[in-house]
């Protein structure tokens, strides 16, 4: 039963169709595996296992999600069991409702088995900020999966689930699916509705997929993109037909690369990059060096628009509707400073405060203000770089996963980890990552593809022609394939 | 750029977070650190004819102001600290000290 879980979604639609295993056998498998290696790997804080297994005996349906346990990251609501955002603030909180892009998946047979651990309300790229305990990499459980989507990342890579969803603010689904060796995609600004994804930074945040093929990461996105009336922000464009054509490679690709910013790396991931350009370039794609003078200034612009938005949306935890509430409070201004002093993290502190000050009389000008006038000629950047190329490559890290309580110490160093990851969110277009190989140290490193705004398909193109000449992903991370010991 | 621990404490009533004594001089640092950082933006030249609508959901969609189905009062209830009679409970605004 072990192979089951290398299945694609194809495979496994397949092999329910002609009776060779059923959903409840496969859930079963997943089950087990999550028993088996989590408690090491502690991707999930919470697992439901009697709605699934109810919902997998009468699956009967057609499509290939049909019978397809999967898991969500814990800032997207679900009816099913608390939703903690990773947060004390959150612990024991119950939405009322699904996230819309859930509500999709559960009315394609999707079967939703837990949720995922991550950064505190999603701030973080490595998900040690998560109130309750880190996530450990599967390939090396001395380190971080990344973040703030690091449960979802690690819990595809480790086979506990075909695919995950992942939120998305400066890189926080990519950025974790490379150091854990899976694929990522944050979609372009407004193709996933947003309704039910906790908000952290509502110009930036989209709901991101995590998997391991890109045909499996098509199927997911064919069935949750699309318009939603309660997402003002969502895109009323068609969703476009993601499997069309994904076997057709990327002969004629015009691929950009801006030279600047790869100075400084690691050699070991410069010359991964190149070895990936080489696969392309062998596929029949030409690769062009490009400028783009705004994108050094990316993670500066990021963190100011970021954390200003942050302040406005984290002000709904006052401890009067729902979350902590301060049992010290004597007056009800009190009952706001004590209940969110007591309920975030030092973190999520932190990142309030920065955007509190660069939103406050005096400073609002000089950072909000030049902020988002940068982030206009940034867009302006992508525009003409697009006129050129049909993607922007890069790395998707500057390197693979370090260990945990390397960086955590060091909010700047953590922050920087973004690089090439978070001008995509400020633009707003689609970007995705698939393994591209090793470390000296054996641990994952990934490719990034950038395109312009919608071109999903393109991309997911791009990676299918780049995992099946390569197979990186094929590749089981030592975690995956033994019973795991507790963390302490 | 160095923030003094007053600015940190301005923030910190601007934002409804209460830090402890402990928690201000490292705030103050961290702070510190990150806008130092950010502060490069101050030397860029910003170009201003860059057109704001090339920002990402610039436009705002409009619908007819009709009520539409929303949560049940009891699935709201539920998730509150203290709640009675349909209301959010909390210590008194008005009155008293």
């Amino acid at each position: 039963m072990a192979d089951l879980l290398e299945l694609s979604l194809d495979h496994l639609s397949a092999g329910f169709r002609v009776g060779d295993f059923t959903p409840s056998d496969y859930l079963t498998a997943i089950q087990r595996q999550i028993a088996d290696v989590d408690p090491g790997i502690h991707a999930f804080l919470h697992v439901d296992s009697s709605a699934a297994r109810e919902s997998a005996a009468n699956s009967g349906g057609r499509g290939a999600l049909a019978g397809i346990p999967f898991a969500a990251k814990d800032n997207i609501v679900a009816l099913d069991g608390p939703t903690t955002c990773g947060s004390r603030m959150l612990e024991g909180f119950h939405s009322p409702y699904d996230a819309t892009a859930i509500e999709r998946l559960k009315k394609a047979g999707g079967l939703l088995v837990g949720k995922c651990n991550l950064d505190e309300f999603a701030m973080g790229s490595s998900t040690e900020h998560s109130a309750f305990g880190p996530t450990r990499n599967p390939w090396d459980i001395t380190r971080v999966p990344g973040g703030s989507s690091g449960g979802s990342a690690a819990a595809v890579a480790a086979r506990m689930v075909p695919f995950a969803l992942g939120s998305e603010t400066g890189g926080s689904v990519r950025q974790p699916a490379s150091l854990c060796g899976v694929l990522g995609l944050k979609p372009t600004y407004g193709r996933i509705s947003r309704r039910g994804l906790v908000a952290f930074s509502s110009s930036l945040d989209q709901i991101g997929i995590v998997t391991r093929t890109a045909s499996d990461c098509a199927h997911v996105l064919s069935a949750i993109a699309g318009h939603d009336a309660q997402d003002s922000t969502s895109s009323t464009r068609p969703v476009d037909e993601y499997l069309r054509g994904i076997g057709d490679g990327v002969g004629g690709l015009r691929v950009g690369v801006v030279a600047d910013s790869l100075t400084g790396l690691p050699a070991s991931t410069r010359d991964n990059f190149d070895s990936a350009l080489a696969v392309l370039r062998n596929g029949g794609a030409r690769v062009v060096e490009i400028l783009m003078p705004t994108l050094g200034q990316a993670i500066a612009v990021y963190y100011i628009i970021a954390n200003a938005e942050a302040s406005a949306n984290l002000a709904r935890f006052d401890g009067v509707r729902f979350g902590h509430r301060s049992s010290q409070a004597v007056d009800l201004k009190d009952l706001y400073l004590s209940s969110r002093g007591e309920g975030f993290g030092s973190e999520v502190k932190r990142r309030i405060m920065l955007g509190t000050f660069a939103l406050s009389s005096g400073y609002h000008e000089a950072y909000y203000g030049r902020a988002q006038k940068i982030r206009s000629m940034m867009c302006g950047d992508f525009r003409r770089a697009f006129e050129q190329v049909d993607v922007l490559a890069s790395p998707t890290t500057p390197s693979g996963a370090f260990r945990v309580g390397e960086k955590v110490g060091d909010p700047l160093e953590m922050y920087l980890s973004d690089v090439f990851t978070a001008p995509a969110n400020l633009v707003g277009v689609p970007a995705l990552t698939v393994p591209s190989g090793f470390d000296p140290q054996g641990l994952p490193l990934g490719f990034q593809l950038t395109g312009s705004h919608f071109s999903e398909r393109l991309l997911l193109r791009a990676a299918h022609f780049f995992e099946n000449e390569t197979l990186f992903g094929r590749r089981r991370p030592p975690a995956a394939d033994r019973i795991n010991r507790p963390l302490p | 750029m160095s923030i003094e621990i007053e600015e940190v404490e301005r923030i910190a009533a601007l934002a409804h977070i209460r830090l402890s004594a402990e928690e201000l001089p490292q705030m103050a640092r961290d702070l510190s650190v990150v806008l130092d950082y950010i502060n490069q933006l101050s030397t860029i030249d910003i170009d201003t004819g860059a057109a704001r609508s090339d920002l990402p959901g610039s436009a705002t969609p409009m619908r007819d102001d009709e009520p539409t189905a929303s949560l049940k009062l009891e699935a709201v209830a539920a998730n509150a600290p203290a709640s009675a009679h349909g209301y959010f409970m909390v210590p008194r605004v008005i009155g008293g000290e």
